[in-house]
């Protein structure tokens, strides 16, 4: 066996030597892979790409259980919401939930008691995620909501959300939220707004026009 | 030694073919996760810049690849001439509205586009998306189905970008009311 694999040393290095050289082809010819120069995502990894996407998808399943505990965790220490959409907050040039106590409470929990009916009723899309030059990452997610024609079923565009996220310890998070107008919609329906408890802009203690609004 | 040289050539012609024949089996298209995320903030970023027309138009015309087009397959003109086409810089902007068409558009968003579907390709990679829009009911407010997009994508030295991206009409909707269609400017079929 041994002689006659010696005898046949030759044939058997050519074989050898033929794969390699057909391996190396093959490999050379792989789509070389551009260095990361995507409109809008420049320095950000896939990880933290869809990370963003998954918060930013996390977003309605939360509101309509008033889980506030959870909305605020979505928030980075000093994350803000900002309402910049409802008539007051247009008014106020925007109305500030900031620190985890006020977040829980613009997903309707804590004081407010949770008022809403769990039904899922705003749809995230399009989410265009921006690099600025100074590392600043941003985002625009437009919300389609149900209500159109005042049926719960039937879908309506709502408005954008403009987010800036930031990286954290635990991932990332929103830094800031802010609900805006898309200012070239015709005119539309919007809520009067709410205030956070204890602002002295809102409603008195008892009042309970903030649960309605929401 | 003639016979034995015959035999040094034949095993390096098997060994290369086979070993080829496997590696290539072996080695379907693929994308990375960057890959991935790039094409999907591409066609994220499309509504934006295309509703609002920004920078004339050139925003939406810098989402494709320099060979890129836009292909109505969707209105009653771009299914009567088995396509419109929108090729190079100038008429993608125009496209969008921009160019020598001068922006005239709100600015108010109204596209919309859902599940949009990615697929490895042996030159880049394809997509399939589908777009929503306002106006169900005569109501800019209300949002309806629309029809999907079919797109090719391409890995260019800025990036991903859309090298084809074709309009078209989901066979199956039976509902759909279609626009008569617009040619580009200049276009000699526009005047018949």
């Amino acid at each position: 066996m041994i002689s006659r694999l010696q005898r046949h040393w030759t044939t058997l290095t050519a074989l050898a030597l033929g794969s390699a050289m057909a391996l190396a082809v093959v490999h050379a010819q792989t789509r070389p892979r551009a260095p990361n120069g995507a409109i809008g995502l420049p320095g950000l990894t896939a990880q933290d790409y869809f990370e963003i996407r998954e918060l930013a998808n996390r977003y309605p399943y939360l509101i309509p259980t008033c889980d506030g505990e959870a909305y605020a965790n979505m928030y980075a220490d000093d994350g803000v919401f900002i309402d910049n959409w409802s008539n007051n907050g247009v008014k106020e040039g925007g109305i500030r939930w900031q620190g985890r106590e006020k977040l829980a409470e613009a997903a309707g929990s804590g004081p407010l008691e949770c008022n809403k009916s769990g039904l899922i009723s705003y749809m995230a899309t399009n989410h265009m995620i921006t690099v600025l030059p100074d590392g600043t990452v941003k985002g625009t997610v437009y919300t389609l909501a149900g209500g159109g024609g005042r049926n719960p079923d039937v879908m309506r565009k709502n408005d954008p959300y403009e987010d800036i996220y930031v990286k954290t310890p635990k991932g990332w998070r929103f830094k800031q939220r802010a609900h805006v107008r898309d200012k070239n919609r015709p005119a539309s329906s919007y809520t009067e707004g709410v205030y956070p408890m204890g602002d002295p802009r809102g409603p008195a203690k008892g009042d309970n026009r903030r649960l309605k609004a929401r | 030694m003639q016979k034995r040289h015959w035999k040094i050539l034949a095993a390096l012609a098997v060994g290369a073919v086979s070993t080829f024949v496997v590696a290539q089996a072996q080695q379907r298209p693929t994308l990375t996760g960057q890959d991935y995320a790039e094409i999907m903030q591409l066609i994220a970023r499309y509504p934006y810049v295309l509703d609002t027309c920004s920078n004339n138009g050139y925003d939406y015309a810098d989402l494709y690849s320099d060979d890129g087009v836009f292909i109505d397959l969707w209105s009653n003109n771009g299914v009567k001439e088995g396509g419109i086409k929108w090729q190079g810089r100038d008429k993608l902007a125009e496209a969008a509205g921009g160019g020598p068409l001068g922006c005239k558009k709100t600015g108010e968003i109204t596209h919309f586009i859902v599940n949009h579907r990615i697929t490895p390709s042996a030159g880049g990679a394809v997509g399939l998306s589908y777009l929503l829009s306002g106006g169900g009911g005569g109501n800019s407010d209300i949002i309806q189905k629309n029809d999907p997009y079919e797109d090719i994508y391409v890995k260019t030295s800025n990036g991903w970008r859309i090298q084809q991206r074709s309009r078209v009409r989901d066979k199956a909707r039976k509902t759909a009311g279609f626009t008569e269609g617009v040619y580009p400017v200049g276009d000699p079929r526009a005047k018949r």
